[in-house]
């Protein structure tokens, strides 16, 4: 028997504020990051992602706070990266009320931690996330959220990694990621393909029709969304009070009444199309 | 009729997630507590054994603290209820054959054997699956939950020896495992309520009817 599909709100966060950028670059405030998780939880997401950005960078204490306080109302697996360099930072991302840890930097700077937290948390608590570049037709793996690149091919760094006790893995395609053009079909076909953990495709959705085109063609086993929830999800949530961050976007936002449920929507259409998905009430 | 507030008190294995677990049960309307190992005796009207991580190091919790003990107190207790949930439901049974093999409370006869071990993308079941009730225990199978789906993450499974403990199954691709168990006031389930949405919580708001 099939499993459904997976849809996975992903959040990129930064103090707890929801962030959207586009190719990693360029970022603007979009809200209080639990606002969202929480709307999405009860329009019926199958997991939610974190990924603090700048965790990397300044370390992993705020985004802690942030994670207990989303953990309290969402009652399905709960995805945290950004800023995870240890079996203490991941031990205290568990305590905090996170399911898995998302490993990247810290596993390609040091694969012996990915083996080390598999066996301690257990394999299918420890998802790493690839961000996956491609320049001129030649793939690359960065660290950082695309600041850093690394000279090490993302089909054979999946292989590594599933080696090394990984028990999912997301592969971002940054050079789609907030475009809304469509997911790296070819290349994400390739990762699923090479390995046996569970797969998640991420970057670049912009309508329903990628979202079923990744599914079918590249067979994974979930879908990462962003920008299609977020965007919607905006309209009709309360404002954020910030003094950080761009904010300008959030100015610019018409502000609806009614609650739209864009995942029930996406899994709808998914359904339609033959895809498994969960829908139960 | 009284609307008392029933308690829930959760064991702590140390190395698990319990924050989701309390949450939930919190949210299910339970008046939730984390039970202290220097506790001598639990009166709740739910004992919950939540549970990610090895067989062997939540054995060994157990034992350290005396719950093998103070389990079999509080069975004999009227109006006592046990709920193992993952790791916790498996802790309930005879024995694992996780890294070798671990005696376990032995509260329902049978055994913990691995999922799959040659096929490896069938090694871990993860994500969404659906419980199926056995017919004969309609009765008890709480039927708005039948053919839903829950949120399971697993390695090893219970293979309880007596079909009569037996109230649920799920498929792992074409295998198909026991999901919920049921024994006298002993209840246990391989997946994660706390980690199924809102049927999760509804669950756990139902565990009352499972008690008789």
């Amino acid at each position: 028997m099939k499993k459904p599909v997976r849809i996975i709100p992903m959040l990129e966060i930064k103090n707890g504020l929801l962030i959207k950028g586009i190719n990693f670059e360029g970022f603007r405030v979009l809200g209080n990051a639990r606002d969202f998780a929480q709307l999405y939880y009860s329009h019926g997401a199958d997991e939610i992602c974190y990924q603090d950005s700048v965790a990397t960078l300044f370390g992993t204490s705020n985004l802690i706070k942030f994670v207990s306080e989303t953990a309290k109302n969402v009652f399905v697996p709960l995805t945290v990266g950004g800023g995870i360099r240890s079996i203490k930072d991941a031990s205290d991302m568990f305590k905090a009320g996170a399911d898995k840890v998302l490993l990247n930097s810290a596993a390609i700077d040091n694969v012996k931690l990915l083996k080390k937290a598999s066996k301690i948390f257990g394999s299918s608590n420890i998802t790493i996330i690839i961000q996956a570049i491609k320049i001129d037709k030649k793939y690359y793996i960065s660290k950082s959220n695309g600041r850093d690149l690394v000279n090490i091919d993302p089909v054979e760094w999946a292989q590594k990694v599933e080696e090394f006790g990984a028990g999912e893995i997301i592969i971002t395609a940054i050079n789609n990621e907030g475009l809304k053009k469509g997911f790296d079909i070819p290349l994400t076909k390739k990762i699923v393909e090479k390995v046996s953990i569970p797969v998640i495709a991420h970057g670049g959705a912009g309508n329903f029709g990628h979202i079923y085109d990744v599914i079918k063609n590249a067979k994974v086993s979930g879908v990462g969304i962003a920008s299609i929830l977020h965007y919607e999800a905006i309209k009709f949530l309360p404002k954020v009070k910030t003094k950080i961050g761009n904010t300008l976007y959030l100015d610019s936002v018409k502000k609806i009444s009614k609650h739209l449920n864009t995942i029930l929507k996406i899994k709808k259409f998914l359904k339609k199309k033959g895809v498994i998905i969960r829908d139960d009430k | 009729m009284i609307n008392k507030r029933l308690s829930a008190g959760i064991i702590d294995l140390k190395f698990n997630n319990l924050f989701s677990i309390y949450k939930a049960c919190i949210k299910a309307g339970f008046r939730t507590s984390i039970i202290s190992t220097k506790q001598k005796t639990l009166n709740y009207d739910f004992v919950i054994i939540p549970g990610v991580g090895a067989f062997k190091s939540g054995m060994n919790v157990l034992k350290k603290n005396k719950y093998d003990e103070k389990i079999s107190n509080y069975l004999l207790k009227p109006n006592s209820f046990i709920y193992g949930i993952c790791l916790g439901m498996q802790l309930l049974f005879e024995k694992s054959f996780e890294f070798g093999s671990t005696k376990g409370l032995g509260l329902i006869k049978g055994n913990i054997p691995e999922l799959q071990k040659k096929n490896k993308k069938m090694k871990t079941n993860m994500g969404w699956c659906k419980i199926k009730f056995l017919e004969k225990k309609s009765k008890l199978s709480l039927k708005n939950f039948n053919n839903k789906h829950f949120y399971f993450v697993h390695s090893y499974y219970a293979n309880p020896a007596n079909n009569s403990d037996i109230l649920a199954k799920t498929f792992h691709g074409n295998f198909e495992f026991t999901s919920v168990v049921k024994k006298n006031n002993i209840l246990g389930t391989q997946f994660h309520p706390e980690k199924s949405g809102n049927l999760g919580i509804e669950f756990l708001r139902n565990l009352k009817k499972y008690k008789n």
